[in-house]
């Protein structure tokens, strides 16, 4: 147990440790210091804690009072906030809402915020719904699906919220449907497009996960079909970001339907989210004589890079791009490079029926409006409704209104909720082609024409 | 009840992956940055064991852990014999655990790949999660008391010293990876079944830098420390949202500050011992001892 | 053939921008025997200055550069002075030395996500065209990158084996407790190095944010596949660094362009653990690199 290192200038230092630790279990023990040429190394002692580290702190560069003051402040910088706690206040309707406002995705959720708060304003103006007033509770998600579930959580549980309004991505939908369903508050996604969200893997329903937006399988199909006969592609080629369950479910429905209707796949490659280099994939596409290249990407970051690369590279090649391709920065970034691309989404910021409520948006807030805000008023006049036919902040009512809300006039269209799917029935597909550096609709197509 | 139990839950995920990393950063000197792929390891081999091969729950989650335990070897071994622990350790640990995502995303045999493992049910209840909590610290402690944690102790202060003294450095370094990385693959168990759902965009880097903050912030040779620091810095967000954007700045700032000015974390060297604490009780239960010895005599 | 030019050719170019940072953490390495984990903030710092330079001052690029290294050295020598000097002066566990470097990076890229914001923003007005050579693009913003890279490793090269500042440096990377008692101002090296690795990662930066776009999450994988390269080449090794850096961007796009893309980074990892295992020193390391 004590080992001796053949080395004569070791001090010994032998002796009994006072009795420290968790109860009297750890009796005396022998204590062994070996001092090796001033390195202190120690070996089976039972009560070092304090006396390992310290060798080397023991020589203080900073006195005392100053380390003492910067400790209690460390210590009050962690503490005091928990000591802030929140109430709230009876003849309301609380809904909730999840959205990215921080970090790099911060652009999805910001601008939905303002235009939420901007129509429960509204609504409360006018005597809010069946003389209830709306309040939201918002709560940020940091792009993570346990910031997702906390914050899920603590809206239905502490906040008591009727309904909630987000999140915008599938990752963190599907890990909220069993909340959902096992406290029997509705949850409309905005933008979380798969699935699995509203659906189980077996099937089955989740009753209380409802969405705004139309799901992958059938951007997958209809990206196809428009590439097969309105383009006329025969060969295409996929760059996907391979950790996005976005990315993976378009490429996969795609690639069902365009072999299904006679195309081929040339290749498929992938990356990671954060990639950054992409000339690799973009030689191999090249060089695998697809005429098609669809990049279905869930940021404009990545689209523009590819783009840019692409460009770089003098790879002459269709684009084809999906919904999570919208954002205004796309086209700074790589308007010129994406020039004659084509892509498809949800809703289309230019449309005409929007431009007065852009310009009011912009003018109040100093932001261009975006189509999450747009997917978000329409999950809230979703909600709008159903509160009203449910006359009251009951979540099992609301979420029966919502499921069988037929032809109601939304914030973009008029919505039908699929009583067994709970997607929006019937939320036509526009496809719009990049020429200018603008977005320019091409056509809408109607589902299941 | 969901909301304070969903907080105890991840809270108490949260101080045993955080004693795992107490083991191998605070007392053996191992600096890791992708300590969150033990805890999708974990869960992922869990819910495949429980799911696919029909383990009995419990038994699912330990083997889960221990293999976690056994993938953390692939990277332990050649690092440590190297023996420039450090740095070579740490890009280690961030490159393996990029590696092991990039596999999860791509599996869509079974786990579903990006899309995310579907269906698992939820059966991490509170009370589990408590008696884990409370099984890791006692059995974390143990280890920082054996000879295994000694020798981990002085790996730390200087390797060359505990080998010269007779310490397998080697032999040290894995156990304590073993320790920990079976810690965290608990944890990430006990996550899998409380989410009831798991994709491999949980357990990024965030996660891991969430880890090494509860060791920094709690105590770099303490269990406590870490265990507190890593419950409150799970609650702290959800108290704390309007502050939120500032947090990682606040992180990376308190680890300059902390570093320089009290490199011993928050709460010191020294374990909050309950020994400490009940010190003064003992004595003065000894002096009742006395004094009724003494009336004992005097009558 | 040409897929196979055209991928030796985008290696090469990513491997040269790997080199530049390659290097500094192997000059900081050397003489400190820890690694510099802020060498990502450097680098996006060296990217907000100069795309900040370009497109509200209107400087031309040579002077956005400039104006970057200028910036960057700032902040690398300051962030010497309160995360690493204090701790390097006690003498710490190289444990928290590492702590500290992760802290002050982490610090410094959410300070300028906060400041200026996740979104992508491209430079102006800087060449972005290429040529053919024989069905082979080359991009010229890529060639002008290696030939700079490449520049300024030569000078890196004369500074530390021509001048007796680099003397001093080397000096103090062999024996840093013989060196100053040899009347080497350990101060002044330590201010040297981190202005020097300052201002390689300034340029890199700047190269990349040209290349790509400029974000705060700029440099987070390229500063691992950086230090990758570093330890591959055998940490504390300038010349294996830059061979190491060049192998490791040429074997990546190789690995995309016949292998499999998806696991491009799964290759560089395993390589990363093959090459501990047979060669634990690294392609060039010193035998006994963990100095006592």
């Amino acid at each position: 147990m004590i080992y001796l290192p053949a080395c004569s200038d070791i001090e010994f230092f032998v002796g009994e440790d006072s009795v420290r630790g968790w109860g009297a279990s750890i009796s005396r023990k022998s204590v062994v210091f070996a001092r090796i040429s001033g390195l202190l190394c120690s070996l089976d002692v039972s009560d070092l804690d304090d006396l390992t580290l310290s060798e080397w702190d023991q020589e203080e560069t900073y006195p005392m009072k100053t380390r003492r003051i910067v400790s209690i402040v460390l210590v009050l910088v962690l503490v005091l906030p928990m000591v802030l706690s929140g109430c709230g206040s009876q003849d309301v309707i609380k809904i909730g809402v999840l959205a990215q406002l921080t970090g790099a995705d911060a652009y999805v959720g910001q601008a939905a915020e303002l235009a939420l708060q901007d129509r429960v304003d509204e609504i409360n103006a006018a005597g809010g719904i069946n003389g209830k007033t709306i309040e939201l509770v918002i709560y940020d998600t940091r792009s993570e699906v346990t910031d997702a579930v906390t914050a899920a959580n603590r809206l239905i549980e502490q906040d008591k919220v009727s309904a909630i309004i987000g999140p915008e991505w599938s990752g963190a939908g599907i890990a909220l449907a069993t909340i959902a369903d096992a406290a029997q508050v509705p949850i409309i996604t905005t933008t979380a497009s798969n699935i699995n969200v509203t659906v189980d893997e077996d099937g089955n329903l989740h009753p209380y996960m409802f969405r705004a937006c139309f799901i992958d399988p059938y951007q997958g199909y209809a990206l196809a079909d428009f590439a097969y006969n309105e383009l006329g592609k025969r060969s295409v080629a996929f760059i996907t970001d391979v950790t996005a369950a976005y990315s993976v479910a378009i490429q996969e429905y795609f690639v069902e339907h365009f072999t299904e209707l006679g195309g081929s796949v040339a290749t498929l490659e992938g990356y990671q989210s954060g990639d950054q280099e992409f000339r690799a994939q973009l030689s191999t596409v090249a060089d695998s004589g697809a005429d098609l290249l669809v990049v279905p990407t869930a940021t404009y970051r990545d689209a523009a890079l590819i783009a840019k690369q692409a460009d770089a590279l003098g790879l002459d090649i269709q684009f084809l791009g999906v919904d999570g391709w919208v954002a205004d920065e796309l086209l700074d970034m790589a308007g010129p490079e994406l020039e004659g691309a084509y892509l498809s989404s949800g809703l289309s910021t230019d449309a005409p029926e929007f431009q007065a409520y852009n310009e009011a948006f912009e003018a109040k807030h100093d932001m261009k409006a975006t189509v999450y805000a747009y997917y978000a008023l329409d999950a809230l006049y979703m909600l709008e409704y159903a509160i009203g036919e449910a006359g009251s902040g009951d979540s099992v009512a609301i979420r029966d209104a919502l499921e069988n809300m037929v032809d109601v006039p939304c914030f973009s269209s008029n919505i039908t909720v699929e009583p067994s799917t709970h997607n929006p029935y019937n939320k036509p597909i526009i496809l719009m082609q990049i020429t200018d550096s603008q977005w320019q609709l091409v056509k809408t197509y109607e589902p299941e024409a | 009840m969901g909301y304070l139990n969903t907080i105890l839950v991840l809270g108490g995920i949260q101080v045993i992956a955080a004693l795992g990393l107490a083991i191998l950063t605070g007392y053996t000197g191992l600096f890791s940055m992708g300590h969150s792929v033990y805890m999708a390891l974990g869960g992922y081999a869990a819910a495949v064991l429980y799911m696919e091969l029909g383990v009995p729950f419990i038994l699912a989650l330990i083997l889960g852990a221990l293999f976690a335990g056994l993938c953390s070897m692939i990277i332990g071994y050649p690092t440590f014999r190297s023996q420039l622990r450090g740095d070579y350790f740490a890009i280690a640990t961030l490159g393996f655990a990029e590696a092991v995502r990039l596999v999860l995303n791509n599996t869509y045999k079974i786990i579903n790949g990006a899309i995310g493992y579907l269906g698992i049910p939820k059966l991490t209840s509170p009370w589990l999660v408590l008696i884990a909590m409370l099984l890791a610290f006692v059995l974390a402690h143990s280890f920082t008391k054996s000879q295994w944690g000694r020798n981990c102790l002085a790996v730390k202060q200087d390797a060359t010293a505990a080998q010269m003294m007779g310490v397998n450095v080697l032999k040290t370094q894995m156990t304590a990876l073993f320790v920990s990385a079976v810690y965290c693959g608990l944890a990430g168990g006990l996550l899998a079944f409380y989410m009831a759902y798991l994709t491999p965009a949980m357990f990024t880097v965030t996660k891991s830098s969430d880890l090494l903050a509860a060791v920094v912030f709690g105590g770099m040779q303490s269990l406590v420390g870490p265990a507190i620091a890593g419950f409150v810095l799970i609650a702290l967000p959800e108290i704390l949202r309007p502050l939120e954007s500032w947090r990682l700045i606040m992180y990376g700032s308190l680890f300059v500050i902390i570093m320089v000015f009290r490199p011993q974390g928050l709460l010191g060297y020294y374990e909050l011992e309950l020994g400490r604490y009940l010190a003064p009780i003992r004595a003065a239960y000894a002096r009742l001892g006395i004094r009724r010895k003494a009336k004992v005599d005097a009558a | 053939m040409t897929l196979f030019f055209q991928q030796l050719v985008s290696g090469i170019s990513i491997g040269s921008v790997y080199a530049l940072l390659a290097v500094g953490y192997a000059l900081v390495y050397s003489v400190y025997n820890f690694t510099n984990w802020a060498f990502d903030a450097f680098m996006v710092v060296g990217a907000f200055a100069g795309f900040y330079t370009i497109s509200l001052a209107h400087l031309p690029f040579w002077l956005a550069t400039l104006v970057a290294i200028i910036a960057t050295v700032l902040f690398s020598v300051a962030v010497e002075r309160i995360a690493y000097r204090p701790l390097r002066n006690r003498n710490a566990p190289r444990l928290f030395m590492m702590i500290s470097a992760m802290g002050a990076n982490i610090a410094l890229i959410n300070i300028m996500n906060k400041a200026f914001g996740g979104a992508f923003r491209s430079f102006p007005e800087v060449t972005t065209g290429s040529f053919q050579l024989g069905g082979v693009a080359i991009g010229k913003m890529d060639l002008l990158a290696a030939v700079l890279s490449f520049a300024a490793l030569v000078g890196l090269y004369l500074f530390l084996y021509r001048t007796k500042a680099g003397l001093g440096i080397r000096a103090s990377a062999i024996d840093m407790t013989t060196a100053s008692l040899m009347g080497i101002d350990n101060d002044k090296v330590a201010f040297l190095i981190f202005g020097v690795t300052g201002g390689l990662s300034a340029i890199s930066g700047v190269f990349y944010g040209i290349k790509y776009a400029v974000y705060p999450y700029l440099g987070s994988m390229v500063t691992i596949k950086a230090m990758i390269a570093s330890i591959i080449g055998g940490l504390g090794s300038l010349e294996g660094a830059v061979v190491a850096s060049l192998m490791l961007g040429i074997i990546e796009t190789m690995i995309s362009g016949y292998a499999s893309s998806i696991y491009r980074d799964l290759f560089s990892f395993s390589l990363l653990i093959i090459i501990l295992l047979f060669l634990p020193n690294g392609l060039f390391g010193k035998k006994n690199a963990d100095k006592l």
